[in-house]
C-alpha cells in the first residue's frame, strides 16, 4: 500500500477544474495509502480518519495550485507527512532534546535482529513514542536524510540523529526482551 | 558507525514495510468526505457567482446608458410617450445601482434560486432590448420597446424586494 499510484493526468486535471467526480476517483484512490501512514505513525484510528479528511481537504483547496500533474504522488505524500507532523505537534510530541546525548548502537547488531525470523516492524513500532516513528518513517523509510527530517518536524540535525539512535536502543531492547515473540502487538511503552 | 552499514540497517527496515498490516478507513470517511465536498463546491461556486452578478451589473448600466444614447437620437424623441420611456430607462438605471450595493451571499437558499431566476429574466429582456435597438426599427416597434422596459423594471423591483425581505429577516 504505496502512493505509487497511477492516477491518469486528464483525471488531475479534470480535478484541478473542480470536477466532482475525478476528485471522488482521486479520493478513492489515495484514501487507502493515506490512511495506512497516518495509521501506523499515530496508532490511533479516530486520530487516522481526521489526518485522512484534512489531507484531501488541503487536496480540495489546493489542487489547482499544482503545476506538474507528474508529481501528484509526492505532493500527496509531503501533504499527507505533514499533516501526520502537525497532529504529533499538536499533541506536544516534538519537543527538543538537545541536551541529551546520541545513543551509540552498532548497525551490524540491529540488522542481525531485523534478519531474526521472529522481527515484526509494527511491534518496533508499538514500543516507539510517536517522535521516534515519524524519524524512523522518514529517515529509514522515506530515505530522507537528518538534515531533511529535522526540518520537516522542526527539530535540528542533531536532534533527529538523537531521535533516530534512541528508536535503534529500543529496537535492541524489544530483541533483547524475553518476552518478544514477534507474534503479539501493543502499545505498552506508548 | 559506518555508513553502509547504516544504510543497510534503513534497507531491511525498508523491506519489512510490505509486512505491516494494512490499515482501511472505515466505510463511513467516504460519507465524509462527501460532505466536505459538497461544502467545498458551494464555496467555489459562491466566489464565483459574485464576480459575474458584479459584470452583469456593469454591462446592463453600460447598455442603459448606451440605449440612452440611442434613444436621444432616436425619431420618437418627441412626445409624451417617448418622455415616458426616458423616465423608464432612468429609473431602471436608478434600481440597478441599488442593487449594486446588495450582497446575495446573504441570502438563503429559496432567495438565492429567486435572484438567479429574475437575473436570468433580466438578462432576456436587455437581450430582446438589445435586439430592437441593432435592427433599427425603433419606431415601428415603439410599444414593444416601452413594454419590454415596463417588464424589466417590474423584474428588477421584485428582485430588489428579495434582497429587501432579506434585510427585513436579518434585522428581526
Amino acid at each position: 500500500m504505496s502512493f505509487h499510484q497511477k492516477c491518469p493526468k486528464k483525471v488531475i486535471l479534470k480535478a484541478q477544474k473542480g470536477d466532482k467526480f475525478a476528485l471522488t476517483q482521486i479520493y478513492e484512490l489515495y484514501k487507502a495509502p493515506i490512511f495506512h501512514l497516518a495509521y501506523h505513525m499515530l496508532r490511533d484510528e479516530h486520530r487516522a480518519n481526521d489526518v485522512l479528511q484534512t489531507v484531501m481537504v488541503k487536496v480540495l483547496n489546493s489542487i489547482n495550485e499544482l503545476s506538474n500533474t507528474k508529481k501528484f504522488n509526492g505532493w500527496l505524500k509531503r501533504i499527507t507527512h505533514n499533516t501526520v507532523i502537525d497532529v504529533i505537534r499538536s499533541n506536544k510530541k516534538l519537543i527538543d532534546v538537545s541536551d541529551e546525548s546520541e545513543f551509540e548502537y552498532s548497525p551490524e547488531e540491529i540488522v542481525k535482529h531485523i534478519d531474526n525470523p521472529q522481527w515484526d516492524l509494527e511491534q518496533f513500532f508499538a514500543v516507539l513514542d510517536e517522535r521516534e516513528r515519524i524519524v524512523v518513517w522518514l529517515y529509514a523509510i522515506e530515505g530522507l536524510s537528518h538534515a531533511e527530517v529535522g526540518k520537516r518536524i522542526e527539530v535540528s540535525e542533531q536532534n533527529s540523529r538523537i531521535i533516530y539512535s534512541r528508536a535503534m536502543k529500543s529496537l535492541k531492547s524489544l530483541a533483547s526482551d524475553p518476552r518478544y515473540s514477534g507474534k503479539t502487538s501493543g502499545g505498552k511503552y506508548e | 558507525m559506518n555508513d553502509i552499514n547504516d544504510s543497510l540497517v534503513k534497507a531491511k527496515l525498508k523491506n519489512s514495510v510490505e509486512s505491516l498490516e494494512q490499515k482501511l478507513p472505515a466505510p463511513e470517511q467516504d460519507q465524509v468526505f462527501q460532505e466536505n465536498l459538497n461544502k467545498h463546491l458551494q464555496r467555489q461556486e459562491r466566489k464565483i457567482f459574485p464576480n459575474l452578478y458584479k459584470w452583469t451589473v456593469a454591462a446592463v448600466l453600460l447598455l442603459s446608458i448606451s440605449l440612452m444614447t440611442v434613444y436621444i437620437q432616436s425619431p420618437f424623441e418627441e412626445g409624451v410617450e417617448s418622455h415616458k420611456l426616458s423616465e423608464l430607462i432612468e429609473s431602471s438605471s436608478q434600481i440597478e445601482q441599488q442593487l449594486s450595493a446588495y450582497n446575495d451571499q446573504s441570502l438563503n437558499a429559496e432567495q438565492y434560486a429567486e435572484h438567479i431566476r429574475l437575473r436570468l429574466e433580466i438578462e432576456q429582456i436587455d437581450q430582446q432590448l438589445n435586439d430592437f435597438y441593432l435592427s433599427g426599427k425603433t419606431t415601428q416597434s415603439k410599444p414593444e420597446i416601452y413594454q419590454l422596459w415596463k417588464q424589466r423594471i417590474n423584474a428588477a423591483k421584485s428582485l430588489k424586494s428579495v434582497y429587501q425581505a432579506d434585510s427585513l429577516v436579518a434585522r428581526i
